[in-house]
């Protein structure tokens, strides 16, 4: 393939870059010490083995002590910055040192240059995700003393794949604006602007309009409850806009097989059976939309990305 | 006859209403040595884009050995080693690491590569900094390694956007007399743009002068100084009628005083009667220049640039 080495000089730089072993420390430490922390506050007494398996699931989102300190958590905050990394000068660094008038003055297609720059990146979030996913989950069952059991262990790997996709899709935005963007202080900071705005401040805005919409301006009296439940669904729906809404809920569902709906109810009635924990293919039904929503943020992100630089106007020197 | 490597028919580009390339034709031959010459924003750039296909015509067609370059570019790519106004060389990486990754972008079998590295970086006189970062090269040295990064694919053309430019004479001397090598005895075709007139004129066949977009004269570089000359003369003393005397003389155009300077502009090579005037006189001359009349063709073209 003619994109191959691109690929390869990609990867090379990747992995001797400065960033590398930083945006890995960054993940791993906070994981490690995280699941520090809740191997302590979890494991208290002798449990049952279905206890076992839940606790050793809710070990990567923090089920048991604080839910913001844990492996997920801090994949669903940090993550966008991993990706943003790998990505956010990719296309204008070289467009402006002008050597990628020199790579394109080469029998290779376009496609193939940014083809190439994307399976290097993807690859090294592959590395970074399934790697630290691997050290932490190993690190869980050393001081706990066991392991998930087959099913928990595909809940973790869906669980990767899903981090994986989740940095990849900020990867994906990085890339779009280093395309956009002939500087590359310009597109990093937009990078970071966005994942402020979509990761933190995106939930007061959705609360906001929520609220507006639904009609909900007082707290006392009490407003009707119809209006109550518009407002709650209407937040849900505008926060999944933002990838970390739409990460923090497929994490938690396939790590938390108790949880049994994305929404606001789960219909019960006392004359049913008591609810049993989900097996895997209804967690997965579950985390469907989401991680589907997910997916196609990425590829739409991409296809962009793709088509802006296929039609960029290449000059000896963009600065 | 000898074999037409790059052609152009109306070749044009536009940006908007602004035309960068006007209706360009060249015809280019195997193992000619062709200068395009022109000011800032002539167009030599934009040429030379659309000739490797990078950048897309509005009109007009380029060949290469035949090949159409919008329809074609690999082919073209193929046989054309590009050596951009800004090197584009990785800082971070070794000479070496440089050409390799080159290497590979054009399918340089593995068992050649590096005997074919070692033997270019021989050519341009870096073998012993091969394995030295790019970061730490001269300009000079960045702009002879780009050459040999362009000649990894062995190309029959080697295409040059103004291989000179900010390097010091010395630098320059080399990477010229570099590029005669090639091109007297491995035939390699040269289209090179440049800003140094009597550079071009020594190791150019031919010569294009590029203004807005347009050639406006072209050929080697005698008949373009035949076309028409220039002398200056340093004189102690200047009176109106030796100006006046000057400007009697046949095929005489244009007779400036500048201080102390008498500059004749002629359409013809008039050395001689000039010398007979002063000699007949007795002027005391202190300097004599004939100067390459090219300068003042392309000076001619800068100014209305300016203008
Ligand atoms: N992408 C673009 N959009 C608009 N105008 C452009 C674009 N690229 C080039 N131009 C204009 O086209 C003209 C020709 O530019 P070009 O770079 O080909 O000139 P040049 O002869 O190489 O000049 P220089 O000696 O400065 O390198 C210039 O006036 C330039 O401003
Ligand atoms: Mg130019």
């Amino acid at each position: 393939m003619r994109a191959t080495p691109i690929i390869r000089k990609e990867v090379a730089d990747h992995l001797s870059s400065k960033r590398f072993p930083l945006l890995v420390a960054l993940i791993l430490l906070s994981g490690l010490a995280t699941s520090y922390l809740g191997v302590q506050s979890i494991l208290q007494g002798p449990m049952r083995e279905t206890e076992q398996t839940l606790a050793f699931l809710r070990l990567l989102t923090g089920g048991g002590g604080s839910p913001t300190l844990s492996f997920a958590y801090f994949i669903g905050l940090f993550g966008p910055i991993v990706g943003i990394a790998l990505s956010f000068d990719s296309i204008n660094r070289e467009m402006a040192s002008g050597s990628m008038l020199k790579i394109l003055s080469n029998p290779i297609y376009r496609d193939s240059v940014i083809l190439g720059k994307i399976i290097a990146g993807l690859l090294i979030i592959l590395l970074i995700t399934f790697s630290s996913t691997g050290i932490v989950v190993g690190f869980n069952m050393l001081v706990a003393g066991f392991g998930p059991t087959i099913e928990g262990a595909f809940r973790i790997i869906y669980f990767a794949i899903t981090s994986f996709l989740y940095i990849s899709l900020w990867f994906s935005i990085g890339l779009l604006f280093s395309v956009l963007f002939r500087r590359t202080t310009t597109s990093a900071l937009a990078s970071i602007a966005l994942w402020v705005f979509l990761s933190i401040f995106f939930y007061l805005i959705a609360d906001v309009i929520a609220a507006e919409i639904s009609g909900i301006r007082y707290y006392f009296p009490s407003p009707p409850i119809t209006a109550i439940i518009a407002y709650y669904e209407l937040r849900s729906a505008i926060s999944r806009i933002s990838p970390l809404t739409l990460y923090t809920e497929v994490a938690n569902v396939l790590l938390n097989p108790e949880i049994r709906t994305t929404g606001l109810f789960y219909v019960y009635a006392p004359n049913l059976p008591s609810p049993q924990p989900l097996n895997l293919d209804m967690s997965m039904a579950l985390a469907w939309p989401s991680f589907s929503a997910l997916i196609a943020g990425f590829i739409i992100v991409l296809t962009f990305s793709i088509l802006l630089f296929l039609r960029a106007e290449i000059r000896p020197s963009w600065a | 006859m000898k074999n037409l490597v790059i052609k152009t028919v109306n070749l044009t580009k536009k940006y908007g209403d602004f035309t960068a390339v006007k209706s360009l034709n060249l015809e280019i031959y195997e193992g000619e040595f062709f200068c395009l010459l022109g000011p800032n924003g002539a167009g030599k750039t934009t040429t030379f884009l659309m000739l490797l296909g990078l950048t897309r015509p509005t009109y007009g067609s380029a060949w290469i050995y035949g090949h159409d370059v919008t329809k074609n570019p690999l082919e073209a790519k193929k046989r054309v080693g590009f050596v951009p106004e800004v090197p584009g060389l990785y800082d971070d990486l070794t000479a070496r690491e440089n050409l390799v990754f080159t290497a590979e972008l054009n399918g340089v079998p593995k068992g050649i590569r590096e005997k074919r590295i070692m033997d270019l970086l021989e050519k341009v006189d870096l073998k012993e900094w091969a394995d030295v970062k790019v970061g730490k090269f001269s300009r000079g040295m960045k702009q002879r390694l780009a050459i040999a990064d362009a000649l990894i694919k062995e190309p029959k053309v080697l295409i040059l956007d103004e291989p000179t430019a900010g390097i010091d004479p010395k630098g320059s001397e080399e990477i010229l007399s570099l590029l005669e090598i090639l091109s007297k005895n491995e035939g390699i075709t040269i289209l090179m743009s440049s800003h140094l007139l009597h550079y071009v004129e020594r190791y150019g066949d031919r010569i294009a002068i590029m203004s807005r977009g347009e050639i406006v004269a072209m050929g080697e570089p005698s008949s373009l100084i035949k076309g028409e000359s220039v002398i200056e003369l340093n004189l102690k003393e200047i009176d109106n009628l030796l100006v006046s005397e000057l400007g009697g003389i046949k095929g005489v155009k244009e007779v400036r005083r500048e201080g102390n300077k008498i500059i004749v502009l002629a359409g013809k090579d008039i050395r001689k009667e000039i010398f007979e005037v002063i000699s007949r006189r007795g002027d005391k001359v202190s300097g004599v220049s004939f100067a390459p009349s090219l300068e003042k063709i392309y000076a001619k073209y800068f100014k209305e640039e300016k203008a």
